[in-house]
């Protein structure tokens, strides 16, 4: 069951990416829901999850936008790899460690993007090209990243925040708010 | 033997995988029948998927614009049958002249004009990643569509068929920087090729240091365009500026079409 709810909710990121997102003129390059996606399942659920995830949600991400085939699975696989190694010395559940995590990964994430456009599909981006996008959408994943991370981590991922939440007792609980305050 | 594949399995499956995308995304140069079948693929599953979630979105957006729009439905109906009796006129006229034009054509000998026609498209997706200017459309290779066709708005032209599946096409926008168009200044027939920089203006480039361009002049497709009609309008230019030797011109062009807001599309075919 759960693991249909990550499926259901892995299609909805990119239909939302695909479709909605551009509706609102600036919001596809304000927000990648995919991304924030692989990054929260990789450093909640492990590095092979994440892999798996970045690699099927990037082709999808591909075909159903109209880009190159390949082109998010790559960077989506490095960001998923990149977590991977990280993951073992990152307090995931700490607000600002999240916000750090999540700005560094925007940058590699773009730039990674930036990368393999220009090397293999020759087109000719500058630095301040990746500076631009990277920082805009870094800043609002900043911003919004931790709560998604909050709401996956309560709703679809069952980890240790329901069992604070739910399953543990008064002081589990106000040690469970204390973070975010 | 083993333990080294369970020791190492995650960097085993990220090489593995990474091999696949890297090899795929390399072939999309000449897209191959593996690359094309794997894109058909996800088109057939996520095409419908974004056809009801983009239908959704147009519906609650055109929701909001009739009960904004609803005490001046009245008026702005009156204006619009206005319009379309004026309309109906002027094409009466074009169609005559176009018939006269034909016929001059013929006695004088030359060649006639390519005839095209238009099949509408609706845009069901677009590119995620905003580095690239693309869209995805409800039209494939099933309804006739063909990889190169232009494709045009109302308002001018959008961009061209940049890869077709059998119930899907996608479209490489004017805008993209890998996109150019063969075109002509309306005023003055000087020659150039708009191309995209991946922002909302467009670059007009090979044009000559002392040709006649100037701001507020219009950008049409060229008679040298093998996939526009000629005439078509591109957009305005809104600078030029002369290059450092002073040999070539430097010409900013704003497109006619709003890119950030497509919904329909045009993709012109050549009639046989």
């Amino acid at each position: 069951m759960e693991r249909l709810g990550i499926v259901a909710l892995a299609l909805l990121a990119v239909v939302v990416q695909t479709t909605l997102m551009p509706g609102f003129p600036g919001a596809g390059a304000l927000m990648d829901l995919v991304l924030l996606l692989v990054i929260f399942f990789a450093l909640q659920r492990g590095t092979t999850l994440g892999i798996w995830m970045g690699f099927v949600l990037g082709l999808i991400q591909d075909a159903a936008g109209g880009g190159p085939l390949g082109l998010n699975a790559v960077a989506l696989l490095g960001v998923a790899y990149l977590v991977g190694l990280m993951r073992a010395r990152l307090f995931k559940e700490n607000y600002p460690a999240q916000v750090m995590v999540v700005v560094a990964l925007t940058f590699f994430h773009q730039f990674l993007m930036f990368y393999w456009l220009n090397t293999v599909m020759d087109a000719s981006f500058g630095i301040g090209d990746w500076l631009r996008r990277a920082l805009i959408m870094s800043c609002s994943h900043a911003l919004v990243g931790p709560f998604l991370f909050h709401w996956l981590a309560t709703w679809i991922a069952g980890d240790d925040v329901y069992q604070h939440l739910i399953a543990g007792d008064s002081q589990s609980r106000r040690r469970f708010f204390k973070r975010f305050v | 033997m083993s333990d080294f594949f369970w020791k190492w399995r995650r960097e085993i499956l990220f090489s593995l995988l990474i091999a696949i995308a890297l090899g795929l995304l390399i072939s999309q140069r000449k897209p191959d029948f593996f690359s094309q079948s794997i894109r058909q693929g996800i088109t057939l599953v996520m095409a419908p998927l974004q056809k009801i979630s983009t239908g959704s979105f147009a519906r609650v957006r055109s929701l909001a614009h009739t009960l904004s729009t609803l005490g001046s439905l009245k008026s702005e109906n009156l204006s619009l049958r206005q319009q379309l009796e004026a309309l109906k006129l002027a094409n009466l006229r074009l169609l005559e002249q176009a018939q006269e034009n034909g016929q001059l054509r013929e006695q004088l000998g030359y060649k006639q004009r390519q005839k095209w026609k238009f099949v509408p498209a609706e845009v069901i997706g677009r590119d995620p990643a905003s580095w690239l200017e693309t869209v995805v459309v409800n039209r494939g290779s099933a309804d006739g569509i063909r990889l190169g066709a232009g494709v045009v708005t109302p308002e001018g032209v959008a961009g061209r068929v940049s890869d077709v599946q059998l119930y899907a096409a996608t479209v490489m926008l004017l805008s993209d920087v890998q996109s150019s168009v063969a075109t002509a200044v309306e005023r003055s027939r000087v020659p150039g090729t708009v191309k995209g920089m991946g922002t909302r203006t467009l670059s007009m480039v090979h044009v000559a240091g002392g040709d006649d361009v100037r701001a507020a002049d219009t950008v049409v497709t060229s008679s040298v365009s093998s996939i526009f009609p000629p005439g078509l309008p591109v957009g305005e230019v809104t600078q030029v500026a002369s290059s450092e030797n002073g040999l070539m011109l430097s010409v900013r062009v704003k497109p006619r079409v709003n890119f950030q807001t497509l919904d329909h599309l045009l993709i012109l075919q050549a009639e046989e």
